[in-house]
């Protein structure tokens, strides 16, 4: 007796299995014909990092300091400046850090803060290597990085994925 | 009627039906499994890629052919055709309408299960020769499975064989004339058709492949060419079985009459033959797959007795009546 | 044909993986077997050994966020968040409450996520494919939904020292809600599809049966350890964060076979929802993060902290000499112990069972090696 209870349930177990893919067959699909449809990103999506449009100046803001480069978990960003120059700039009460801003000896005029400024060379992002964890533009105390919405980062060679973040910001201004 | 020429045209609607039916079959599996899992299946090559299985076939048939290291060669060459052959000849009794039908033999139901037998002696070569662990697992299991199976599958078989007294296929579709065998022989259809679908080796019986547990079972080393008889081996077995059932339980051919019967009854048989399909395609993207062990069960400790009681009972009635 | 035999000629050696379907990675298990029966199973690790601990202590603290969700890619919040915990409680940051909560809330969002991965993929172990499409379609909501507040679908570096990187908004808190609605519905469907499936059943049932004694001698943790029957869970015997505001039961199992760590699984996606329910209801306003300085510095000293991940207790140890960088590093992951249990579950089963054993266990390899 027990036996055919067993076969009855089971067999109602199967059945109402197939009944769950047969509704599933003519239900309307759930997947995206990608390179036909493409749904859009959201806003906060990561890509690859890039300059801030400096709405001022139309420049990047960055002052190459260096400490995204520092803060980067895998060494993947590579900044060069050139030699160093001193700029008075009115005082920024952000409190943490001005990266390179020095003690000066010189009496410094009040609200104004002294700082290097060391106008950018190269910045390069090897892409292979980041991780996207978003340190660089936490740290950046210009705030002068943001992450891009390119997700379409395919290449041929190990060298396709080393981005110059300056070339770059050149091109799309 | 002139022997010759009948014959070559019977090859070549064969195996061109083949053919076709293999690239449709996987098609259909393809879009079938797209839409259970509600999406689409492939979509790019042609409308609705229905060309996609002729380019995996081409693809297939240029594969460069790669043995595996230390085979059988000479069983390793031949398992795949082995494998195909007697699905092929299992078309010539196969009654695709009154007249669509190659030979009509006297004892036509043997031979289709002789020959469906056939299928896991390749298995086994296959298995055998690969110089694989996971072949080797794959072709004991198809092994145990095949003769686990078809006991069980005959015995509900000679029950239709009992109330029709003919093995010739013609003469059991006839015999099922304004009724069909399904009516009266509900468990003998479940039963052939549960062993029909553990004789294709189609989900949740498809052990000898498993591909969770044995990667691709007995023709893991098998690529390009010999893997394509094997699955194209696969579909037409698939079709016969599906075939057989439709002559046995679904009456064939019969159905609601339509102009020249003898050979428009093609189309009630194919749209009988492909919903079977459907139903086993169905089956195998629903279910897990069952276990060595609870697979013999079911077939030593449930189907064969119930196939021998279903058999008595009905020799039984048939006596009374 | 040669095959590599004992001595006495009744068993073989069978090599499943590194690269195996049901291994879902790296994992290379040699199987002793005498035909279809497993006499033993030799686990080997390593294939993707990445030095998790040892580039941990040559980082900044802040860095090796980064590298957690590396671990386990299918809960990293939750290893995040056992980050984050052990540097603020060795710190002394007391994060804000809505941060709080919003670490909750993703954290168990992220453990459904997994929990629907695994779903799948045991499904896809026992020869089921479409589960893992519906469970996949279901996962994909949590994801847009972490994307929307992390920008990530996988390896989310959300949690930072004293808070999250990004507040949520309104339009994440409805997702949720719509979400947590229709998968109260699915889960119905799961049941009729595959917990009541009698050949899933006839899969799981009695298959890799764990005894409370073994669970405790392997250190198994996690739904493997809730499955035999020990109701053992951080986030009620060791509260961290705000877990102790919710109320959630521990679903545990009786026999703790593979079907007891599939229940227990599929009702833990249950009270996951329960918690988010609750999180939702009594989020607290106001800031979502604390402002600390980047490149931290620890008092010497030690500490542990763990979580409840998906798969179990991961916890940290942490020794701190006082400067930036850790001195050393030890991360105590589940999976490696759950692991542990595997020869001795699989000794008599068949090959298809040590399949199903595998899957039930719930490894994420990367983890195991980290």
């Amino acid at each position: 007796m027990r036996f055919i209870n067993e076969v009855i349930s089971g067999s109602y177990s199967l059945i109402a299995g197939l009944g769950i893919t047969i509704k599933a067959f003519f239900s309307p699909i759930a997947t995206v014909q990608y390179p036909r449809e493409v749904i859009d990103i959201t806003p906060s999506y990561r890509g690859h990092i890039e300059f801030v449009h400096d709405l001022v100046t139309g420049k990047p803001k960055c002052i190459s300091c260096g400490t995204c480069a520092m803060a980067c978990p895998s060494n993947c960003i590579t900044v060069e400046g050139e030699p160093l120059e001193i700029k008075r700039e009115p005082f920024h009460a952000t409190g943490w850090p001005p990266a390179i801003s020095i003690p000066s000896e010189k009496k410094k005029a009040p609200g104004y803060v002294e700082r290097l400024e060391r106008p950018l060379i190269l910045f390069e992002l090897d892409f292979a290597k980041c991780s996207l964890c978003g340190l660089c533009i936490e740290v950046c105390p210009e705030n002068a990085i943001q992450f891009s919405k390119v997700y379409n980062l395919a290449g041929y060679c190990r060298q396709d994925s080393r981005i110059d973040l300056k070339n770059r910001f050149e091109e799309i201004s | 009627m002139i022997v010759l020429p009948r014959l070559a045209l019977s090859i070549l609607m064969v195996l061109g039906f083949i053919a076709l039916n293999g690239m449709m079959l996987v098609y259909m599996e393809r879009k079938v499994a797209g839409h259970m899992q509600r999406r689409l299946g492939p979509m790019e090559v042609g409308p609705h890629g229905i060309l996609q299985t002729l380019v995996d076939g081409i693809k297939l048939i240029g594969k460069q052919y790669i043995p595996p290291y230390k085979i059988d060669r000479p069983l390793y060459l031949l398992a795949p055709v082995i494998c195909f052959v007697p699905v092929v000849l299992a078309f010539i009794t196969l009654p695709f309408s009154e007249k669509l039908q190659v030979r009509d033999l006297n004892v036509g139901l043997l031979v289709i299960f002789a020959l469906g037998s056939m299928t896991v002696l390749s298995l086994f070569m296959a298995g055998w020769s690969s110089n694989n662990k996971y072949s080797l697992i794959g072709a004991f299991r198809s092994v145990s499975q095949s003769l686990a199976y078809e006991i069980p599958m005959l015995l509900s078989v000679l029950s239709i064989v009992l109330m029709t007294n003919t093995l010739s296929l013609r003469e059991i579709v006839e015999a099922q004339s304004p009724i069909p065998h399904i009516v009266f022989q509900p468990v003998a259809f479940l039963i052939f058709f549960i062993c029909c679908v553990a004789e294709t080796n189609r989900a949740p019986f498809d052990l000898p492949e498993a591909e969770s547990e044995l990667t691709a079972g007995f023709h893991t080393e098998y690529s390009g060419m010999g893997f394509a008889l094997f699955f194209l081996a696969e579909y037409t077995n698939i079709v016969v079985v599906c075939a057989t059932t439709t002559v046995l339980f679904l009456g064939g051919w019969k159905g609601i009459p339509l102009p020249f019967m003898q050979y428009t009854g093609v189309v009630w048989f194919l749209i009988k033959l492909y919903l079977l399909v459907f139903v086993m395609m169905w089956f195998r993207w629903t279910y897990p797959r069952v276990r060595i062990d609870q697979l013999l069960n079911l077939s030593w400790k449930v189907l064969t007795p119930l196939a021998l009681i279903n058999l008595v009972v009905t020799a039984v009635v048939l006596k009374i009546i | 044909m040669e095959i590599s035999a004992d001595r006495d000629g009744n068993t073989f050696y069978l090599n499943m993986g590194p690269q195996h379907p049901s291994t879902h990675g790296v994992l290379r298990v040699i199987l002793k077997m005498n035909g279809e029966y497993i006499q033993e199973a030799e686990c080997v690790l390593g294939y993707i050994h990445r030095m998790h601990e040892k580039i941990g202590e040559s980082m900044f603290f802040s860095q090796f966020y980064a590298y957690m969700s590396r671990m386990d890619y299918l809960s990293a919040m939750a290893y995040n968040h056992g980050y984050t915990g052990l540097i603020e409680k060795m710190a002394g940051i007391e994060p804000p409450l809505r941060a709080e909560y919003i670490r909750v809330i993703t954290v168990e969002l992220n453990r459904i996520s997994s929990h629907l991965v695994w779903l799948g993929a045991y499904l896809l172990d026992l020869g089921a494919f479409t589960p893992i499409m519906y469970a996949f379609d279901d996962r994909e909501m949590i994801l847009d939904l972490l994307e929307s507040i992390t920008g990530s679908r996988l390896t989310y570096s959300y949690f930072r020292f004293g808070g999250v990187c990004k507040d949520i908004d309104e339009d994440f808190i409805r997702g949720t809600r719509a979400f947590i609605k229709k998968m109260r519905s699915r889960l119905k469907m799961y049941d009729t599809l595959v917990t009541k499936n009698v050949i899933f059943i006839g899969r799981v049932k009695d298959i890799g049966i764990i005894s409370q004694d073994m669970a405790r001698r392997y250190g198994a943790t996690g739904p493997v350890l809730r499955g035999s029957g020990i109701e053992y869970d951080i986030r009620k015997n060791e509260p961290y964060s705000v877990y102790p505001e919710f109320d959630f039961d521990i679903p545990t199992g009786s026999t703790g076979d593979a079907r007891d760590r599939y229940l227990v699984r599929v009702a833990e996606i249950e009270q996951s929802l329960r918690i988010i329910e609750q999180a939702l209801d009594r989020l607290p306003d106001g800031p979502y993060r604390t402002e600390i300085p980047p490149f931290i510095e620890l008092e010497p000293g030690d500490c542990y902290f763990p979580v409840e991940s998906a798969r179990g207790e991961f916890g940290i140890y942490l020794v701190s000499n006082g400067e930036k960088r850790p001195y050393r590093m030890k991360l105590r992951t589940p999976s490696f112990s759950n692991l542990s249990l595997f020869n001795e579950l699989t000794k008599g089963y068949m090959i298809a069972d040590a399949v199903s054993i595998l899957g039930s266990l719930d490894l994420v390899i990367p983890e195991i090696d980290r």
